[in-house]
């Protein structure tokens, strides 16, 4: 049994060594509204609960309700740090059920953005990240290369957080006028901004003394727990849905899967930077690749997709963000569900911090790279 | 308004005496001939005219009728197949026998539906495989469908196998009564995933470790994914103890917002949107087809 019972935090406070600490929600290193229920011997964690839901929307609910074009908007307001790829999950989910072929132009275009977008979600996770465990220039330096990529997609879709990017079947539009020279210029000054933070952290002592050694988790428990992206790579396991099960078109591009050793916070700091690298290599190539040609394909004026049901998958920032779809051949969905990656991480949560410091559960939450927005739909 | 029909009248009387003079040569035609021969003249035209639409309609049908039947063809759209010769399948159907009740493919996704009670021994199995060891459970949901009486929900179970590259769903229908097995033994992922199932659709996963809800308070009542749940703000007894009374200067906020149509862009709480439902007004338009 995990529950912790709050009602008796006075009687374990006085009567035993063990003491029950409420962090959040409102802490700022739970990264949103997490309240994470910590029973301390000392300062060491015996045991803790996690209490989410405070931004549950009942998103799948309100999808059952809307038309399938009307729903995409709802995904980007999920992991809103990531909403280029969450809407396009929504909508390839939809096309493949549909059968609508693409053009391979949307689908580059799609492959550049979700990249960049990859890589805004993975250094707003090396700012905050670095900022619980108290490395505060990094913040700054990460928060500034993101600003380009959120000046990018600012010029592509109006918006810089909740998009809205990809229409069922295509885009909204096509690249704008000089699309490619930003997309070029960021990548081309990336690197050398990635190598700053390595010179700021993976040798910093302080980094590598509060990374190090902390929330160890192993290959097969990360399996068993069920841990996908990044935390699960940084276990050593090579699974990437972008490898496993292509999707728009990263069939085409060569890119490395980064593994991880130990499976500890500072593996998976090394892997989310060596995806950043492979994400440019991607971006890279699709620029070079990108075909001429329409980016809409035609889609019914009414959306219906057959009647049955689907499961769809792309690989988040976070790690497998899954979309199953039950269609009764109406308009409407029948059901909708979201697999959330974060929740799913933030399950092993427990298992990592049991024998830890307090301070370590903020290094812990910040390597899982959690989005309340996602895991409370 | 005496006037009014009058008006009307009067250029009427004065025409028939108009026309025929105009139209004189059929030499002295009685009014009430002339009427018939109008009369007659309408009925042609018009027998004309539908002759011509049903020409034109008759010459249209045939290239809209053309596309018509591929539109209908898609509308029906794949359906699922029998999948019972896939490989896992028959190995399925080898161990478990009358367990494995129905399998399907729909779009190249394999779909297995079991016996409530084996769900526990074919997860075993599965993620013990020697080919394909479905090691991850990628996801527990549940669908609700009502018009089924004895077995209201689907328990969906998304599994892939890592090595093999392989995913495969399983199904069990089941009641509220009823439950499920849990399957938090085999993959310890399931844990959340279960509470959450339970949480939003009440189904019970029996030994399953902490079953509790997951998003919603521990107090609250009622399933929200079920469809009989309604898509709007609901008042009961968590709300009533645990939002804030409304006091008058806010009660007179809202209304000043009510009168600007302004309570639904901007809600700095909860409470105001109840009071809006209160009020019978329609939060979410649920009939926009």
């Amino acid at each position: 049994m995990h529950q912790i019972e709050v009602a008796t935090t006075q009687e374990t406070l006085y009567d035993s060594p063990e003491m029950v600490l409420n962090m959040g929600p409102q802490h700022p290193s739970t990264h949103g509204v997490l309240r994470v229920i910590l029973k301390l011997d000392g300062e060491t964690v015996i045991d803790l609960d996690c209490d989410i839901g405070y931004l549950h929307r009942g998103m799948e609910k309100i999808c059952e309700n809307r038309l399938y074009p009307q729903i995409a908007p709802y995904w980007d307001r999920l992991d809103y740090i990531a909403a280029v790829s969450n809407g396009l999950l929504w909508v390839e989910t939809v096309e493949q059920m549909l059968a609508l072929a693409v053009p391979p132009r949307a689908h580059y275009i799609r492959t550049v953005l979700t990249e960049l977008n990859r890589i805004a979600s993975h250094l707003l996770w090396l700012a905050t990240h670095a900022l619980d465990i108290g490395a505060f220039t990094v913040l700054l330096w990460a928060l500034r290369e993101r600003e380009e990529i959120l000046k990018i997609f600012e010029r592509q879709f109006g918006a810089r957080l909740t998009c809205h990017a990809w229409r069922i079947g295509g885009m909204p539009n096509d690249a704008y006028e000089g699309f490619t020279e930003d997309v070029q210029r960021f990548i081309d000054n990336f690197p050398k901004r990635l190598a700053e933070y390595e010179t700021m952290l993976s040798e910093n002592r302080i980094w590598l003394g509060r990374t190090v050694g902390i929330g160890v988790i192993s290959a097969a428990d990360a399996v068993a727990i069920g841990l996908t992206g990044p935390p699960l790579r940084g276990s050593g396991v090579a699974y990437d849905v972008r490898k496993a099960r292509p999707y728009a078109a990263y069939a085409d591009m060569e890119f490395d899967i980064p593994l991880g050793e130990n499976g500890d916070t500072y593996d998976r700091y090394l892997v989310r930077l060596e995806e950043m690298r492979q994400s440019r290599r991607i971006i890279q190539q699709a620029l070079t690749k990108m075909p001429d040609g329409p980016v809409n394909a035609k889609v019914p004026k009414i959306i219906k997709p057959p009647v049955g049901d689907y499961y769809h998958s792309i690989e988040g920032p976070k790690g497998e963000l899954g979309c199953y779809v039950v269609s009764d051949g109406s308009s409407r969905p029948y059901r909708v569900r979201v697999r959330p990656p974060c929740l799913i991480n933030l399950q092993a949560l427990r298992q990592m911090c049991v024998g830890h410091l307090v301070a370590d559960v903020v290094a812990i939450i910040g390597t899982l790279d959690i989005v309340l927005g996602e895991i409370d739909r | 308004m005496t006037d009014e029909p009058n008006k009307p009248d009067s250029p009427d009387a004065g025409e028939p005496p108009a026309t025929p003079t105009q139209n004189a040569p059929p030499a002295a035609e009685t009014p009430d001939e002339r009427k018939a021969r109008l009369i007659a003249e309408a009925k042609t035209r018009v027998a004309a005219t539908k002759a011509a639409a049903t020409a034109k309609g008759a010459a249209t049908p045939t290239p809209a009728g053309t596309p018509k039947a591929p539109v209908k063809k898609k509308e029906e759209g794949p359906k699922p197949t029998d999948a019972a010769a896939h490989p896992l399948v028959k190995k399925l159907r080898a161990k478990f026998n009358e367990d494995i009740i129905e399998a399907s493919e729909f779009l190249g996704q394999l779909s297995v539906r079991i016996a409530t009670a084996s769900i526990g021994a074919v997860c075993d199995f599965l993620k013990h495989g020697a080919e394909t060891p479905f090691d991850l459970l990628c996801d527990v949901t549940c669908v609700h469908w009502p018009e089924r009486a004895d077995t209201p929900f689907e328990v969906v179970y998304n599994l892939y196998s890592i090595k093999a590259n392989a995913r495969v769903r399983l199904k069990v229908w089941t009641s509220e009564a009823e439950g499920v097995e849990s399957v938090t033994g085999v993959w310890p992922t399931a844990n959340w995933l279960e509470r959450e199932v339970y949480d939003l659709f009440g189904v019970r996963f029996k030994n399953h470790p902490d079953l509790r809800r997951l998003l919603l308070p521990p107090d609250w009542q009622g399933h929200p994914l079920r469809k009989e749940y309604p898509l709007k703000p609901v008042e009961n007894e968590w709300t009533r103890k645990h939002l804030p009374p409304f006091d008058a200067v806010q009660q007179e906020q809202l209304e000043q917002r009510r009168a600007y149509g302004l309570e639904i862009l901007s809600h700095p709480d909860e409470r105001r949107i109840r009071e809006i439902f209160i009020a019978g007004r329609e939060v979410m338009p649920l009939d926009r087809k």
